[in-house]
C-alpha cells in the first residue's frame, strides 16, 4: 500500500513540479529509485534559481552516487550559484570518477 | 474466481500515465496477495532445499547490497508464488484472468496506444515497451497451449505481432522440446541435425527479416551485446548484492554512455543475478536442473523463460516472472509427485530397506 501510495505521488509531484510531494513520496516508499531520488531528479530537470536544488540532487547522490545525470546537475547547479564543483567534471562521464 | 481476479489484476495494473509512474504496479499487486497465497503453506520438497538456499543467499546478500529491499520483496514474493502454485489443482482460472487482462492491452495496441518506441511505431498496449508485451503474450500461448485453452490463444497474436525475436526463438525451442519426445519414427530422430539446422537457418532469416521490418540496423542486439560485456566485467565472486545492478552499472559501463541511457536491466537474467549473487546463483542453477528434470509438459514453459531471459528480463517483469513462478511451481509439486510414485512402484528398494 506504501508502495502504491508513494508511487502516486511521484506522479504526481512531478507533473506539479511540487518538490515536497517528491520528498513525502520518497518518505513513504523510499526503496525503488525513481522514488527515492525524485526530488533531485525534479531539480535536473528543470531550473530554478533555488539553492535547495543543489542540496536535493547531492541527497539524491547520496542514494544514487553513480547516475550521470545526477553529476551533471549537480555540475551544472554549482556553476550557476559560482560554487566550485566537487567531483570530476571534465567529461561529466561516469568513466572519469573511476579514473580518480 | 480468486485466480481469475490475481490474473486479470496484474495483466492491467500498470497503466502508463495514471498508476504506476515508478513501479511496475503488478509488483504491488503481487504483494498484496501473498499474504493470501501462503495462508497454509506447504513448500514442495523439490523447492524447499536449493530453493530456499537461493532466497537465504539472496537476503544475506541485502547486507553488502546498495540498495535490495525492492528485489529482495519481490523475489520473496515469487517464492510465495511457486509454493501458492505447487498446491494449485489447476491453474485454467488463472490463465482465463491473464488472457483477460492481456485482451485489455490488445485493444490498446490495436488503436496504437502507450508505445515508447515511437519511431518504430511498435505498440505496447499497457506494458509500454512492445518486447514486455511480446514476451508476455508468448509466455502465455506456451501456458495456454498446455492447458488446452484454444479459444483463448487469438488473445495473444497481437503480442506475437510485435515480432520480438526472443520470442520467436523461445516458441521454437519450446515447440522443439514438446515435439521431441513425442516424434517415434527413428529415422526423423536421426535426421534431427538437419533439421535442426534447417530451422536454425529459417530462426537467422527471422532475424534478418524483423531487423529489416524494425529498421533499427541490428542496433539492439549490439546494445544488448555491450550491455553483457560490461556486466560481466563487473563480476565478483560473491555478488554486489541483492538489486545492486542498477546502482553499479555505471561502473562498469565502459561501452555505454550513461549519461545518454541508464539500463536497469542486464537484458539477460542470468548475467545480471550472478552481477548481483555471485557463487548465490549456483542454488537457483540447480532447482532450474531438477525443474527442467521432471517429466511434464510444462517444461516447455520453463525452456520459454529460459530463452527469453537470455535476451530480456522478464525475471524483474512482474506478469512474466508470476508466469515463470507458477511454471515452477507445478514443476516442483508434479516432481514429487512422480518422486512418490517411483518409490511406491520399486518393490524391491522397500524390500532392500527393510532388511537394512
Amino acid at each position: 500500500m506504501l508502495a502504491f501510495c508513494g508511487d502516486q505521488l511521484y506522479l504526481v509531484g512531478l507533473e506539479q513540479h511540487d518538490a515536497g510531494k517528491l520528498e513525502l513520496a520518497a518518505r513513504l516508499f523510499p526503496f525503488e529509485r525513481d522514488i527515492a531520488i525524485g526530488t533531485g531528479m525534479l531539480y535536473v530537470i528543470i531550473s530554478t534559481d533555488d539553492r535547495r536544488a543543489l542540496g536535493a540532487i547531492r541527497m539524491a547522490q547520496e542514494f544514487d552516487p553513480y547516475a550521470a545525470d545526477l553529476l551533471r546537475g549537480e555540475a551544472a547547479y554549482a556553476y550557476h550559484f559560482g560554487l566550485k564543483p566537487e567531483g570530476d567534471w571534465a567529461t561529466g562521464r561516469l568513466r572519469s570518477i573511476r579514473r580518480k | 474466481m480468486t485466480q481469475f481476479l490475481l490474473g486479470f489484476l496484474l495483466m492491467t495494473a500498470y497503466i502508463p500515465i495514471i498508476i504506476g509512474a515508478a513501479i511496475p504496479t503488478g509488483w504491488v499487486v503481487l504483494w498484496m496477495a501473498v499474504p493470501l497465497m501462503i495462508w497454509k503453506p506447504e513448500i514442495p520438497v523439490l523447492f524447499n532445499g536449493w530453493g530456499m538456499a537461493f532466497l537465504v543467499y539472496a537476503a544475506m546478500s541485502w547486507m553488502w547490497a546498495p540498495h535490495g529491499t525492492l528485489m529482495l520483496m519481490k523475489l520473496l514474493a515469487l517464492g510465495c508464488v511457486v509454493v501458492w502454485a505447487s498446491q494449485q489443482t489447476s491453474y485454467r482460472l488463472l490463465l482465463i484472468g491473464l488472457a483477460a487482462g492481456l485482451a485489455v492491452s490488445d485493444l490498446i495496441a490495436l488503436v496504437g496506444g502507450f508505445h515508447v518506441y515511437a519511431f518504430t511505431g511498435r505498440a505496447a498496449g499497457l506494458f509500454v515497451n512492445s518486447n514486455v508485451f511480446a514476451e508476455t503474450a508468448g509466455m502465455l500461448l506456451v501456458l495456454l497451449l498446455l492447458e488446452r485453452l484454444w479459444w483463448l490463444v487469438p488473445v495473444t497474436v497481437p503480442g506475437l505481432m510485435e515480432s520480438s525475436r526472443s520470442v520467436m526463438i523461445g516458441l521454437v525451442v519450446a515447440s522443439a522440446v514438446w515435439g521431441w519426445p513425442r516424434i517415434r519414427t527413428v529415422a526423423l530422430r536421426n535426421r534431427w541435425p538437419a533439421i535442426g539446422t534447417i530451422i536454425g537457418l529459417f530462426t537467422i532469416a527471422g532475424f534478418w527479416l524483423n531487423s529489416l521490418l524494425q529498421r533499427d540496423g541490428g542496433s539492439s542486439l549490439a546494445q544488448r551485446w555491450a550491455m553483457w560485456q560490461d556486466t560481466l566485467s563487473g563480476l565478483v565472486p560473491w555478488g554486489h548484492g541483492i538489486g545492486s545492478f542498477q546502482f553499479l552499472y555505471p561502473l562498469y559501463a565502459n561501452h555505454i554512455d550513461t549519461l545518454i541511457e541508464r539500463p536497469v536491466n542486464a537484458h539477460n537474467d542470468l548475467f545480471q543475478l550472478t552481477f548481483e549473487l555471485g557463487i548465490g546463483v549456483i542454488p537457483l542453477l540447480v532447482v532450474v536442473y531438477k525443474l527442467s528434470r521432471v517429466n511434464d509438459d510444462y517444461r516447455c514453459a520453463l525452456v520459454f523463460f529460459l530463452v527469453i531471459g537470455s535476451f530480456g528480463f522478464p525475471l524483474f517483469m512482474p506478469v512474466s516472472a508470476f508466469m515463470a513462478a507458477i511454471v515452477a511451481g507445478r514443476l516442483a509439486a508434479r516432481g514429487v509427485e512422480l518422486r512418490s510414485a517411483g518409490v511406491l512402484r520399486r518393490p524391491a528398494l522397500s524390500g532392500r530397506l527393510r532388511t537394512a
